[in-house]
């Protein structure tokens, strides 16, 4: 299980959206080499990717990027520009968008002057100097600077502003070649390679420019598109396995944000036993316990209210008052709240890292896995719940295997444990696949109270995909598609370090993690219990 | 109460006195003005705290017709709708629900949220929104004929539908519907302002905070901030409360217990005011 580099807090995302009005994803950017020019934050029409930092200075950058968004045209080209234009250009652009949103939301302004205090170099004449002047000098009318250069700015861009309004890009690209111009006759040297935009959480402008082929390749750092892999070598672990059906679920592509319909192909299959039981004896599942309660529905008696007159209560009430004493008002009977039992549909992460033992005698985590299952498996049946116990692994989207070990309603005799003891670990985890199916399964559930218990130890991985945030981003829609369904979904990593990713799946009230495999049979109850209570 | 003795109205404490503030945002008014010419049942869709509610009264009041609202919930029973035998010091008597009230009088009946009853309760009402106008009260042996003036209307919020909480088809097919949903910015404006008695450059920052919150709906958000989340928030700026004091307390923490989602409505909140 790799370990994911830090990703920014969810909560950076979630104010991006509403302040931009799209969904882009967040990256944390890596630390860059010591002697590159300090790291700024980078904007696609898909990705913002952030520098560490503090949550101020990320929020400000947010704020920025949704101005962004919301008002800076893409991708110019940038051909006919100098290097220093096109620096001075990026300025004046984000003073104007920074106003633009500034103008919607006055809130961001403190967020955005405390960056532009912050990188403020007071009398330095350099390049990147003076823009830092003239950054806060167009946003704070307080600053007082002095440079001729700088109020010679901020005097143009007060009258472009009352002239043409804030909208008008062509008359701030015009303000921003006259300011260039005279940075030129100034001879104020501009190092493009040395240079990064003074203010720490304004991005590297990359965003408003189109450069051509051949810096766009490194301008850009994007994944390598999907590739695709045909399955291969499927054929030999299918001899002990019968198909039970065929399914295609759709991915969440959170880069593009659209739903690929079809994307991924679910095999459900069911381990077929070498012993002498060979076939599964044709049994009948159990029926739905909750619908033996519900004809038997309890009948609240002697109570203040309800449906009909609880008859014995009306009868000594009324004799009673016959007796003049003073009868209770508790003559009517009501339905009582039917106690239904939950369904729970157990899913066990069956990828090749779960085979994995940390010495030769210790268990792996498939074994502690499969364990834990039946011990939960028998209590719930026990408490009269339903419970079924489901496993998966993937070997890329052409595969995903789906294996009914136990189903609702089965009894948990001999051959169902030792099909379940009979699963082998192999391959990936494409969480989002199974996820579906293991939903559409739990929907078919009459009972009202259902949830989906998810067991995994690591985060979702498969061979054609190389970055781990697109399947964790996937598996995120799932789980919230299913909430929305009504059918809640919990996850348990046994894995001390899946706070990141499990938090993201899952959501933050709905996971708990296993630092160890030996924690493993403990948190599963405790899950077990807070479901069904 | 009894059959014989209803002196004057029986529904006069369901009668709206004083004009309900309403501001369409559509051609609603009309349309119910329609459906009501035909005594068609009516189902209002959408989603919490658009004007459902205010809607109906309004539209009550217009016609001139008392309204009987009764607020669907799971421990409804039948006998909560049409009415159900008490004991007194002579023996029982039979008590009509708010449904049968209405049916027998002539007012406008209105289940508000009626996917929260149980559909066992809900298929009461089955014979009277189909031709036959009628409602068999079981348990007295009676058969109320509607008024002429009667009207059943139900609303609900699809939202959030789950395979527990739905409308039987046989039930939803009997209703004409119409559907809400948060009006246009500048009307929304209107609304907020006029409600909670505020300025309407006020009113414009709360609406533009809850459509930002809209946004989020399918990415973590239940559900965005409604139009009574805004009316709620500015009655509280009106009356002195801090502006991010207030929104937190109507809004983000409302909406949300996620903390990575609180923080960044509390955020947007923050961005919003000066």
């Amino acid at each position: 299980m790799p370990a994911s580099p830090e990703a920014p807090a969810p909560a950076l995302a979630y104010l991006l959206q509403a302040l931009g009005g799209r969904a882009l994803q967040l990256q944390t950017l890596p630390v860059g080499p010591p002697d590159a020019p300090p790291a700024r934050p980078i904007l696609t029409p898909t990705h913002l990717l952030l520098p560490a930092g503090e949550g101020a200075r990320q929020r400000a950058a947010v704020a920025h990027a949704a101005a962004h968004l919301l008002y800076s045209p893409v991708a110019q080209a940038s051909s006919t520009l100098k290097p220093l234009a096109q620096a001075v250009v990026a300025a004046v652009e984000d003073a104007r968008i920074e106003q633009l949103l500034m103008a919607q939301l006055p809130g961001v302004r403190p967020w955005f002057l405390a960056g532009l205090r912050d990188s403020l170099q007071p009398q330095g004449l350099s390049f990147a100097a003076l823009i830092s002047r003239l950054s806060l000098a167009l946003h704070d009318a307080d600053y007082a600077d002095g440079n001729a250069w700088v109020d010679k700015a901020r005097t143009l861009f007060a009258r472009t502003h009352r002239d043409h309004g804030l909208a008008d890009y062509p008359a701030f690209r015009r303000l921003a070649a006259v300011l260039a111009n005279d940075l030129g006759q100034m001879r104020v040297r501009f190092e493009p390679q040395q240079y990064a935009v003074p203010a720490a959480y304004r991005d590297d402008n990359s965003y408003l420019w189109d450069h051509g082929v051949a810096r766009d390749a490194q301008a850009t750092p994007l994944q390598a598109p999907l590739q695709e892999q045909l399955p291969a070598g499927a054929a030999a672990a299918q001899a002990f396995e019968s198909v039970l059906a065929v399914f295609h679920y759709p991915e969440w592509d959170a880069r593009s944000a659209v739903l690929r319909p079809s994307w991924c192909t679910l095999y459900e299959l069911r381990p077929l036993l070498q012993t002498a039981a060979a076939a599964p004896p044709a049994r009948r599942p159990l029926p739905p316990l909750h619908r033996h309660r519900a004809q038997h529905g309890r009948r609240l008696r002697r109570q203040w209210e309800g449906e009909t007159l609880d008859l014995d209560a009306t009868i000594e009430a009324a004799v009673e008052r016959r007796l003049s004493g003073a009868p209770s008002g508790r003559i009517f009977q009501r339905p009582g709240p039917q106690t239904e039992a939950p369904s729970l549909l157990v899913l066990l992460d069956l990828s090749q890292s779960t085979g994995a033992r940390a010495s030769a005698h210790a268990p792996s985590l498939l074994e502690v896995e499969q364990e834990a299952a039946l011990l939960l498996a028998r209590a719930a049946q026990a408490a009269g719940e339903r419970i079924a116990i489901h496993g998966f692994c993937s070997d890329t989207r052409a595969q995903v295997r789906y294996h009914r070990l136990l189903d609702f309603g089965e009894p948990l005799d001999a051959p169902a444990e030792a099909r379940l003891r009979a699963v082998r670990p192999a391959w990936s985890t494409r969480l989002g696949a199974a996820l579906r199916h293991a939903t559409a399964l739990l929907a078919a559930e009459p009972a009202e109270r259902r949830a989906l218990l998810v067991l995994t130890d690591g985060e979702p991985s498969d061979v054609d995909v190389h970055d781990a945030r697109y399947l964790i981003a996937d598996a995120r829609a799932a789980v919230q598609e299913a909430t929305r369904r009504g059918l809640p979904i919990f996850g348990l990593a046994v894995d001390a370090g899946a706070a990141a990713y499990a938090r993201q799946i899952f959501g933050a009230q709905n996971y708990r993690i296993a630092e160890t495999p030996q924690q493993l049979p403990r948190q599963l109850a405790a899950l077990h219990a807070r479901f069904s209570v | 109460m009894n059959l014989s003795d209803p002196p004057g109205d029986p529904l006069a404490a369901y009668r709206i006195r004083t004009q309900p503030w309403y501001r369409p945002a559509a051609r609603e008014v009309a349309l119910y003005e329609h459906a009501y010419a035909h005594r068609l049942p009516l189902m209002l869709k959408g989603p919490t705290g658009c004007g459902k509610t205010r809607f109906v009264e309004y539209m009550a009041w217009k016609l001139g017709r008392p309204l009987v609202t009764l607020a669907c919930n799971e421990d409804m029973s039948a006998s909560d709708l049409v009415g159900r035998w008490l004991l007194d010091e002579r023996g029982t008597t039979w008590h009509d629900g708010p449904l049968t009230l209405a049916v027998r009088h002539g007012g406008i009946c209105y289940l508000d949220e009626v996917v929260e009853a149980r559909q066992d309760t809900t298929v009461v009402i089955h014979p009277l929104t189909d031709a036959r106008r009628m409602l068999p009260l079981d348990r007295k042996g009676e058969l109320v004929h509607a008024h002429p003036d009667f009207q059943l209307v139900v609303s609900y919020n699809p939202g959030y539908q789950s395979r527990a909480k739905d409308m039987k088809p046989s039930t939803r097919q009997r209703f004409a519907a119409l559907e809400f949903d948060y009006p246009p910015e500048a009307v929304e404006t209107e609304i907020v302002a006029h409600e909670a008695g505020i300025a309407p450059e006020l009113a414009a920052r709360l609406v533009g905070i809850a459509r930002r919150t809209r946004a989020l709906r399918e990415r973590g958000l239940d559900e965005g901030a409604s139009t009574r989340m805004l009316v709620y928030a500015g009655t509280l700026i009106r009356d002195g409360v801090e502006p991010r004091d207030s929104c937190d307390m109507t809004m983000t923490r409302a909406l949300t217990d996620d903390p990575d989602m609180s923080a960044a409505l509390r955020a947007l909140v923050d961005a919003s005011f000066p």
